[in-house]
């Protein structure tokens, strides 16, 4: 039967992960934002074999499964260089890998949809490449990518539940661990469910508002 | 390499076995996934208010949830809500990942369905077919191959949240490596090698999804 006061009891228990998870999404978007943009501008204005390399790179980490990832990286990565990283790092670096690839394969492809006459057309009102582009293709890029970024924040919070496997004590762990103390399993994981409803639904329908407002102007 | 041919010779029944379960976890919840999905689909594009708004709210929580924990509170929570015996784990991970992967693909039909246009149903409707029978043989076929690319991307993504399951103890092959890898304690030659496998398994899924897109496209622009 479903024991209540065990259900209610484990919010606050697994609510104490609850920094971790938050930390780990916002962490790892802020740098995915910033390592995104350097692989997207890589890939569309570098070199043919930065270009490749990146490419290369991008599709490991959208090809394959993002806890085979982290295992390769808490288990694997020791043995190559010579150090010892604590699981949260690992983890924010996981999920940093995994994620600044699918969002930058969103950057790439929001500037290369802006009309190349945009480009003529500042080109030929006297401004040079950087300013172009920060001025003209930049801010359209940006608002047709904030649906799709949204959309991966989304996707990010939730993978976080992942890092649970390589013991870093998010959310998830905790009711992992309590579930294993108290052995109140459908309590404990029903609790767990409902958080991330209760946080991923407002998440998930922002995005979805994003996707219905944003229209591409051009 | 030659570490690698060992490790496999040595561990063939336990590899191919786990490869099988690997497949059939995948082929089943796949299966599943795309009963559920173009079911949800059909139901909310063209059944009455409430029922849309109902499957909405479904796809909506399956998709405010982790996939991770959709697996856990499936296997150990699930059985224990409706007063059944335990699950076997393969059927936990069919469940919990058909459910998830159907949730999106439920999307993915309703958006291609929408992308039909209306002259289509009046000239079904205007050539005396029943309504339903509009949908069945005239816009979900159109819609189907318009949401092939979309779909694929659902399949991929299914494989790669299969290895989740390992965390139910369903014995595929990332539950094997694991497993190898706590008697061998060789993680590079394993972990490396699972992400090749996976690596080129979801490559070749995407290939096959937009090989089969570029020839029946036409098919859905009418």
């Amino acid at each position: 039967m479903f024991d209540w006061p065990s259900f209610w009891e484990s919010f606050p228990v697994l609510l104490s992960g609850l920094g971790v998870t938050v930390e780990l999404a916002v962490v790892t978007m802020a740098g995915s934002l910033v390592v995104a943009t350097a692989m997207a501008l890589g890939r569309l204005y570098g070199s043919r074999p930065l270009a490749m390399a990146i490419g290369a790179w991008t599709d490991i980490w959208i090809a394959t499964p993002l806890m085979i990832q982290l295992y390769w990286l808490y288990y694997v990565m020791p043995s190559f260089v010579d150090l010892r990283l604590p699981g949260m790092l690992i983890a924010i670096l996981g999920l940093l890998f995994n994620n600044s690839a699918f969002l930058a394969e969103v950057f790439r492809s929001a500037i290369a949809s802006i009309r190349d006459g945009q480009w003529y057309a500042a080109r030929a009102l006297g401004m040079s490449e950087t300013r172009a582009f920060m001025r003209v293709i930049a801010p359209q890029a940006f608002s047709r990518a904030l649906p799709a970024t949204a959309n991966i924040w989304v996707e990010l919070f939730k993978n976080t539940s992942i890092v649970s496997t390589v013991a870093v004590t998010d959310i998830t762990f905790k009711a992992l661990e309590l579930r294993n103390d108290t052995f109140r399993t459908l309590e404990v994981l029903s609790a767990l469910a409902l958080i991330y409803l209760a946080l991923g639904y407002p998440q998930a329908k922002l995005a979805d508002w994003l996707y219905s407002r944003i229209k591409v102007r051009e | 390499m030659a570490g690698l041919v060992s490790l496999i010779q040595g561990n063939s029944d336990l590899l191919w076995d786990s490869f099988l379960v690997m497949l059939e976890l995948n082929a089943a919840s796949i299966a599943f996934a795309l009963v559920l999905g173009i079911a949800i689909g059909v139901g909310r594009h063209c059944g009455p208010r409430l029922l849309d708004y109902g499957l909405g709210l479904f796809v909506d929580v399956i998709r405010s949830i982790p996939i991770l924990v959709i697996v856990v509170w499936t296997f150990f929570a699930f059985p224990y809500f409706l007063d059944l015996p335990a699950l076997p784990p393969l059927a936990a991970g069919v469940i919990a990942l058909g459910m998830h992967s159907g949730a999106y693909i439920a999307e993915v039909v309703r958006g291609g369905m929408g992308s039909v246009r209306a002259g289509q149903m009046q000239a079904g409707l205007a050539l005396g077919m029943s309504p339903m029978r509009v949908i069945w043989r005239v816009i979900l076929p159109q819609a189907l191959v318009r949401s092939l690319p979309a779909i694929g991307n659902r399949v991929s993504r299914n494989i790669k949240d299969s290895v989740l399951t390992s965390t139910i103890a369903v014995k595929d092959l990332f539950w094997a490596g694991i497993l190898l890898n706590g008697e061998l304690s060789r993680p590079f030659l394993i972990y490396t090698t699972l992400m090749v496998f996976y690596f080129i398994v979801t490559e070749l899924v995407s290939r096959a999804f937009e090989g089969v897109y570029q020839r029946v496209a036409t098919l859905g622009r009418a």
